[in-house]
């Protein structure tokens, strides 16, 4: 599994647009929509993905110290304190009633928190800092770039204050041996010093901006990103999936009701039509869009390599089963020759 | 022609007096002018004040003509977008977090699009060498990349001029060189006219096409560098030791020859042009022994003073995390007491981090360091700082917490020793004696921040004085600092010696260490290398040397400093 982690993770070097799209889309749907499973493709996607881009061992540890026990104790809370539904199991004996209902809704809540923070952890990874300062910049300019600057002054401060603690230090105020109204002396001097510092960067950083043109005309906003078919795809891909899937939930397709008694279509008490199926294979291919990207990848590299083993004119013979690594006719052959791509 | 010029100009800030004064100077179109002058001379107030939008307000009179024309309300916009100006400090002139970001973010201004932006930051950032760390963070930089980043995210704005303020006064002196040769590039192959302001003039001098000099707010001097250069060495005795030292060996040695030396290739040929014979070489090299005093020669072995070991460091090793690459390995050192001891060669992060041990900040995770025979870690931070050591960080701005210098230093003055300094007229008095002995008392009652860099340091190293060390640990003394400046330092080191004080210093400063010190060290690969007293260090290194060195270590091979070679250049002719 650990080729798994150490392929390039092509979802996130997507344009932002196409990464915020996605997380958008499924992030939302998972939240709107309680439908068991919307949720459970949810999750085990968000798991999956997150175990391409993190590692199984991260996901592992976050799945048996977070995710397992916060359903566990969600799905008990719930009922002790939500008593509606009709199917009564059996009363407390201060008199509040414990339901099914409460009980199937605690679970499908927690699961819906674990999805969250599943899916979270690839998004830490794919939605850098910068691609945030971006999304920012194209709905208010001077928003990103005062955050970027922010972003550029936090380090920046941080290392000033450490230097100024040390320097103190030097002087023989130390903050570690001192009484507790020296520390506080030593505290306010080394704010006050900073606070000067700071004054007289902004004054710098000022002159800066404005001896290269800031505030003489209208700024513009530059992007490093490009759009590529590749992008403009990828975009479309996930708009029309999300889009099924909405579609489907608006016709009831995928309608989840727990309370005051359980109606889930395909489930329980209610029929499965065209539209659950088409909604849930829609989000189930929305939801793995990145680790498909990523597989297909894969999937291009291996075939570039072994074009270029076999020299000229063989690239079409490829077949998909190179993929998964069982090449019969030269896996000898590709050990001695290139080195693999992992 | 006249890219841009001063007539007449003053300045004064309002209610104090004059720091321009009746300045007239012309930058003529694609030359390469170097501004010349000691700390304090009115070199910024002067770049600032041709940079139509950085223009400090104040009393002006006089006027600054672009292009023969005045610069006026109107035009100034357009002016100050044919000016590149890029200041001192290489952190605080950066706006914005990611290197692709900065050299986007004046093209930004102009609202340019994508595609145009796109290709200009392409260009630049290849004319630059940027591609390598093109998507960093700029907090992932190097000082010397800064400001390489620096200088390209002015240049994309395609200015005619390029204004400098003392740009490589806090950088390394590989860093240094690096961005003196991009200077001469961006001169030499576009034809940007260059304006910059440095008193380590050595490197840049050979590059120059002018130079303009500036003492209190005048100037003093202005012309091609050889032209002027022997004017300034007869009557202006104070820079005079920040010219070239091949200028000064053959100023100092009334050589016949017609072309003055800059460079140390020219010095060389020039010594030898002038009667190479060898009887005159051996006796000089004879003198020169004698005049450097140097105890050791050749095969003889390190000889140590005889004083006991004060500060020492044994098979230390350190890193900062537990993955993270050994910074110090098995890093050996022993200092007696009152002595001088240069460390030389730490770049980076190999630097701080080595003061940062011996200073106790950080702890090794093997070897031990010792202070006056205790273990660093033994002694309490109470008495390990106050009248025991005294430590000079690499950024003297981290010491100033007062609204002026002299406050600052009556701060640090007051709580060193309880009972006999704690009248207020021996204080005032020692500081006063400081000050005085290190050339501050014009900035006593300024705010520290509006000090210049040398002048900053002075300030720190004095602060760092009053608290009366025994061992005295010195991060880069001189950054930003002049001649002058430096020989009072020097003084002080002397000063201090006698009074038993033992002084480290860790310097890139070759010229310095090799005036100052008795003993250097070269700091390599997390370890101090190649211990010995300076004149046997400097004269067997080839390539880490004294500029004095390397242009004489043919005929006098123990004169490391260029007033030795002088002395034994005068012996030689009498």
């Amino acid at each position: 599994m650990r080729w798994m982690a150490r392929s390039r993770d092509s979802f996130s070097v997507a344009h932002p647009a196409v990464n915020f799209a996605f997380y958008a889309a499924v992030l939302g749907i998972s939240m709107f929509c309680l439908h068991p499973f919307v949720l459970g493709i949810s999750l085990v996607s968000a798991i999956l993905y997150g175990a391409f881009v993190r590692g199984w061992r991260h996901m592992a540890r976050l799945l048996g110290v977070f995710i397992v026990p916060g359903i566990i104790v969600v799905a008990i809370l719930n009922p002790t304190f939500n008593h509606n539904g009709v199917t009564l199991l059996f009363t407390l004996s201060n008199g509040n009633s414990i339901t099914l209902e409460a009980i199937v809704y605690g679970v499908a809540l927690a699961i819906t928190l674990a999805v969250a923070t599943a899916w979270f952890v690839s998004l830490n990874v794919v939605l850098t800092r910068d691609k945030f300062v971006y999304a920012v910049g194209r709905v208010f300019p001077t928003a990103s770039l005062i955050l970027s600057m922010s972003f550029r002054f936090i380090p920046l401060f941080l290392r000033q204050f450490h230097d100024t603690t040390v320097s103190q230090r030097y002087l023989g105020h130390d903050m570690r041996s001192a009484r507790w109204w020296e520390k506080i002396r030593i505290a306010l001097t080394v704010t006050s010093s900073l606070f000067t510092w700071s004054m007289e960067n902004a004054i710098h950083v000022s002159d800066s901006m404005r001896a290269r043109g800031y505030g003489r005309r209208h700024r513009s906003s530059y992007s490093p990103h490009r759009w590529d078919t590749r992008n403009v795809l990828l975009l479309v891909v996930i708009a029309s999936l999300a889009g099924i899937t909405i579609v489907a939930t608006a016709n009831g397709g995928l309608a989840a009701q727990y309370d005051p008694t359980i109606v889930i279509s395909g489930i329980h008490a209610a029929p499965s039509g065209v539209w659950t199926w088409l909604g849930a294979v829609a989000f189930l291919l929305l939801a793995n869009v990145p680790v498909a990207v990523r597989l297909f990848d894969v999937y291009l590299w291996k075939r570039y390599e072994r074009a270029l083993r076999l020299g000229p004119g063989t690239r079409r013979q490829t077949r998909w089963s190179v993929v998964l690594g069982s090449d019969d006719v030269s896996a000898e052959k590709q050990k001695e020759k290139v080195p693999q791509w992992r | 022609m006249a890219l841009i010029s001063m007539r007449d100009f003053s300045f004064a800030f309002p209610g104090s007096q004059q720091i321009l004064r009746n300045v007239s100077l012309t930058i003529e179109e694609g030359s390469f002018t170097v501004l010349l002058g000691p700390n304090g001379s009115g070199k910024t107030t002067l770049l600032q004040q041709l940079h139509p939008v950085l223009a400090a307000h104040g009393d002006r009179t006089g006027e600054i003509l672009w292009r023969g024309k005045n610069v006026s309300r109107e035009t100034s916009d357009a002016v100050a977008s044919r000016i590149g100006f890029v200041m001192q400090r290489p952190e605080s002139q950066i706006v914005t977090d990611k290197v692709w970001h900065e050299l986007a973010f004046g093209l930004e201004n102009q609202g340019l699009g994508d595609d145009v932006i796109r290709r200009k930051v392409a260009e630049i950032a290849t004319y630059f060498g940027i591609e390598e760390w093109f998507d960093k963070d700029v907090s992932e930089l190097s000082g010397g990349q800064r400001q390489i980043l620096n200088l390209a995210s002015v240049m994309v704005l395609n200015p005619e001029l390029l204004i400098l303020d003392e740009p490589t006064a806090q950088l390394d002196p590989i860093s240094a060189d690096n961005f003196i040769q991009m200077l001469h590039r961006l001169n030499y192959e576009l034809g940007v006219t260059i304006l910059a302001a440095e008193h380590e003039v050595q490197k840049i001098l050979p590059f120059a096409s002018a130079m303009v000099v500036l003492t209190g707010g005048k100037i003093s001097a202005a012309g091609a560098p050889r032209d002027i250069i022997p004017d300034i060495l007869k009557h202006n005795p104070s820079l005079a030791s920040a010219m070239p030292v091949a200028a000064q060996l053959y100023w100092e040695s009334h050589s016949a020859a017609s072309r003055i030396p800059l460079t140390v290739g020219e010095g060389k040929r020039w010594l030898k042009s002038v009667g190479g014979d060898g009887a005159v070489a051996e006796t000089a090299a004879g003198t020169a022994t004698s005049v450097t005093q140097s105890t050791t020669s050749k095969g003889e072995g390190v000889t140590v003073p005889e004083t006991p070991v004060t500060l020492s460091a044994r098979d230390v090793w350190f890193r900062y995390d537990k993955n993270s690459p050994d910074l110090v390995k098995g890093l050996n050192l022993h200092v007696h007491e009152g002595e001088i001891f240069a460390l030389v060669g730490a770049n980076g992060s190999g630097k701080s981090t080595l003061v940062s041990l011996l200073s106790g900040v950080n702890s090794p995770y093997r070897g031990r360091i010792e202070l006056g025979g205790t273990r660093i870690e033994r002694i309490a931070p109470r008495e390990l700082y106050r009248n025991f050591l005294g430590v000079l960080p690499q950024d003297p701005q981290t010491l100033f917490v007062q609204k002026t210098v002299a406050a600052d230093l009556k701060d640090v003055a007051k709580r060193r020793r309880r009972k006999d300094d704690r009248d207020e007229l021996r204080l005032q008095e020692s500081i006063e004696r400081g000050a005085e002995a290190l050339g501050l008392m014009h900035v006593l009652e300024r705010h520290p921040y509006d000090l210049s860099g040398g002048e900053q340091q002075l300030a720190a190293l004095l602060k760092v004085l009053l608290l009366r060390p025994r061992i005295l640990l010195l991060d880069e003394p001189t950054k930003g600092m002049d001649e002058v400046a430096k020989q009072r330092v020097i003084d002080i080191f002397h000063e201090l010696q006698r009074q038993k004080v033992t002084t480290v210093f860790v310097t890139h400063d070759v010229e310095f260490a090799a005036r100052a010190a008795d003993r250097a060290g070269m700091f390599f690969n997390g370890d101090v290398v190649s211990v010995d007293r300076v004149h046997p260090f400097f004269s067997t290194n080839n390539f880490y040397t004294t500029s004095a060195s390397r242009i004489a270590r043919d005929r006098y091979p123990d004169a490391i400093t260029k007033d030795e070679v002088i002395a034994c250049l005068t012996r030689a002719n009498s």
